[in-house]
C-alpha cells in the first residue's frame, strides 16, 4: 500500500499542472506586454527571443560553451556534496568538531562569491580552477548548512532507542543521523544546485569562460537577442538540475512522503 | 545440600532462568539550568526481584521519568547508583529495553526493519522473527508499512515488538500507554500482561494512571511530586492472571482508595 500512494502523491494532477501552465503563461505575456510597449528599450519580445533561442541551440560555439558550464557545475558540486554532506553530518552529530571546525566557517560564509574572484585568480593555477571554487562556495555552505540543521533536528529518543537496543555509535549514526537527517541534506543539495549556477555564471563572466563567458560576448556585440536567449537557456538549465536533484531524492525520501 | 538437587530442576522453566534484578541505591538527580538548581529526583531507594513487575505512580512533574532515564542509563545519577543484577550499570544497554510515550519507531524504515533492528545490530537477525513477533502483538501484515501509516496503539505494539526482538531481560517503560484512548489502552494492558506472563521479564512501568498502576503491577511505588521521593510502596496482592473484570471488585476498589488518598495526601502537603 504504501508504495502506490506514494506514487500516485509524485504526480501532479491535471488541474495542478494547468495552474502551472497559467503561471508560465503569465510570465510571457508581462513580457510581451513589457516589449511591445517599448517600456525598457531594446527588450526583445517572445518571439524575437525564442527564434534566437532556436538558433542558438544549432550553434556550436553554445555547444561548447554549455559543456564547459556543465563540467563545472557538476565538478563543483559533487565536490561540495562530498565534502558538505559528511562534514555537516559530523558537525550538527559531535559538538567536539562542531567548536573546532564551525566557527571559521561562518566567517567564511558571509563573503560575497564575487569578492572571492580577484583573490582566486591570484592564487589559484588556473582560470578553470577559479571557477570551480567560486563555484564550489556557492553550493558548499547551503548544503554543510541544511545538513547540520537536519542533525539538530533528529529527535533525541531515536538515539536513546538505538542505544538502548544495544546499538554503539556507529549504529546511531548509520541508522538515526545519516537518515534523520536526509530530507534536510536534501533540501541543502536543491539550494546549493541553485546557488552553484548563480556563481558559476558570475565567475564565468570574469574569467571569460563557458556560458557566462558566452552571455557576456553577446552584451559587448549588443547582440540583445543573443543575451535573452542565453538567460532563458541559463535559467532552463539551473532549473533542469534541480529537477535532478529533486528527482533523486524523492526516490530515496519515500517514507517523508507517507506523513501529511 | 540435597535440598539444592531437588530445587535444580524446577530452575531450568524458561520462566525462571531469567535475571533482571534492578537496585536502586540512594539516587538523586538535579539539573541546572542557568544555574537554578532542579531536584528532579531525591534520594530514591528501590530493590525490584528479577520477574517483578513494578509500576511508578505520580503526578506530571515528579521526576518519575528522571528515575526511568537513570535506569535506562541515559543520563547519570548526580549521586547514587543503580546497579543491574549486582553490577553498577554504565550508560544504555540491550539488557534494559525501553518503550517510550510516544512512538520512537525509526520512521524511515519499514515496520519489519524497526522490529529487526536490534538482532540486525548485534549481526543476529532471524529470518521471520520478525513476522512471529509482529503476530504476537496482533500486527500481522504491516511489516512493510512505514510507522506513520500505523494508528497510535499499533505503533505502541510494534515499539513492544522490537523490543521483544532483542529479549532484553529489564523492559522499562515510560507512559508508553497514556497517549492513547481509553479502549485502545486496556487492550494494551492485557496484552503486556500476557506477554509478561510468558516471559517473566522485570517490567518498570512509569504511569499517572492510578487504575493503570493497579492493574498491572506487583508493587505500586508512589512518588512525591517535584522532587521526586519514594512516597509509599504498596504491594498488590490481587490474583493474576488479571483480566479488567477485576477492576470493579472490592478488593481493587480499597486498594484504589488507598492509593487516591495517598495522592490527595501529598498533593495537600505540597500545596501547603
Amino acid at each position: 500500500m504504501s508504495t502506490a500512494t506514494a506514487i500516485e502523491r509524485r504526480l501532479p494532477s491535471l488541474f495542478e499542472v494547468s495552474r502551472r501552465l497559467v503561471s508560465l503563461a503569465g510570465l510571457v505575456l508581462v513580457w510581451t506586454a513589457i516589449s511591445s510597449v517599448g517600456l525598457i528599450g531594446g527588450l526583445p519580445g517572445p518571439v524575437a527571443a525564442l527564434t534566437a533561442l532556436v538558433a542558438l541551440l544549432g550553434n556550436p560555439i553554445i555547444h561548447e560553451s554549455v559543456s564547459i558550464s556543465l563540467l563545472h557545475i557538476l565538478g563543483s558540486f559533487v565536490i561540495a556534496a562530498v565534502i558538505g554532506v559528511p562534514l555537516g553530518l559530523l558537525i550538527g552529530w559531535k559538538t567536539v568538531v562542531h567548536d573546532l571546525v564551525f566557527p571559521s566557517l561562518e566567517i567564511l560564509r558571509p563573503v560575497p562569491p564575487i569578492a572571492w574572484i580577484p583573490l582566486t585568480i591570484l592564487v589559484l593555477p588556473s582560470m578553470r580552477s577559479s571557477i570551480m571554487f567560486i563555484t564550489f562556495l556557492g553550493a558548499f555552505f547551503p548544503i554543510l548548512l541544511n545538513t547540520i540543521q537536519g542533525v539538530h533536528d533528529i529527535e533525541p529518543d531515536y538515539v536513546r532507542a538505538i542505544e538502548s537496543l544495544g546499538g554503539t555509535s556507529t549504529d546511531v549514526f548509520r541508522n538515526v543521523i545519516y537518515p534523520g537527517a536526509l530530507p534536510s541534506i536534501h533540501t541543502g543539495l536543491v539550494i546549493g544546485m541553485g546557488l552553484a549556477w548563480v556563481n558559476l555564471v558570475a565567475a564565468e563572466m570574469v574569467a571569460d569562460e563557458g556560458i557566462g563567458r558566452f552571455v557576456w560576448v553577446s552584451y559587448t556585440s549588443g547582440n540583445f537577442e543573443n543575451i535573452v536567449a542565453s538567460v532563458i537557456l541559463i535559467g532552463a538549465l539551473g532549473y533542469a538540475s534541480s529537477e535532478v536533484i529533486r528527482f533523486v531524492g524523492r526516490w530515496q525520501l519515500s517514507w517523508t512522503q507517507l506523513d501529511d | 545440600m540435597t535440598d539444592n538437587t531437588q530445587i535444580a530442576p524446577n530452575e531450568t522453566d524458561a520462566a525462571t532462568e531469567r535475571d533482571g534484578s534492578i537496585h536502586v541505591e540512594s539516587v538523586s538527580k538535579v539539573y541546572d539550568p542557568d544555574g537554578e538548581h532542579v531536584v528532579a529526583v531525591d534520594d530514591v531507594t528501590l530493590h525490584i526481584d528479577a520477574g517483578e513487575f513494578v509500576t511508578v505512580l505520580g503526578p506530571s512533574g515528579c521526576g518519575k521519568s528522571t528515575l526511568l532515564e537513570c535506569i535506562a542509563g541515559f543520563t547519570d545519577p548526580t549521586s547514587g547508583n543503580v546497579y543491574v543484577d549486582g553490577e553498577i550499570i554504565d550508560g544504555p544497554s540491550a539488557e534494559r529495553g525501553v518503550v517510550f510515550q510516544s512512538n520512537r519507531l525509526l520512521p524511515w524504515m519499514t515496520i519489519e526493519e524497526n522490529v529487526d533492528i536490534g538482532p540486525k545490530m548485534r549481526g543476529a537477525v532471524e529470518d521471520g522473527r520478525a513476522s512471529q513477533l509482529l503476530e504476537r502483538m496482533g500486527l500481522e501484515g504491516t511489516e512493510n508499512a512505514y510507522p506513520s501509516e500505523l494508528s497510535g496503539g499499533m505503533q505502541q505494539r510494534a515499539e513492544i515488538a522490537r523490543l521483544l526482538a532483542n529479549d532484553p531481560d529489564i523492559m522499562l517503560m515510560d507512559e508508553p500507554f497514556s497517549a492513547l484512548d481509553a479502549l485502545t489502552k486496556e487492550m494494551l494492558q492485557e496484552m503486556l500482561l500476557e506477554v509478561w506472563d510468558d516471559d517473566n521479564r522485570t517490567v518498570l512501568f512509569i504511569t499517572h494512571d492510578v487504575e493503570e498502576a493497579l492493574f498491572l503491577a506487583d508493587r505500586v511505588l508512589v512518588m512525591t511530586a517535584g522532587p521526586g521521593r519514594v512516597k509509599e510502596i504498596v504491594d498488590v496482592d490481587l490474583e493474576r492472571p488479571r483480566d479488567l473484570s477485576m477492576t470493579t471488585t472490592e478488593e481493587f476498589t480499597a486498594l484504589k482508595d488507598r492509593v487516591l488518598h495517598l495522592i490527595h495526601e501529598e498533593a495537600r502537603e505540597a500545596m501547603e
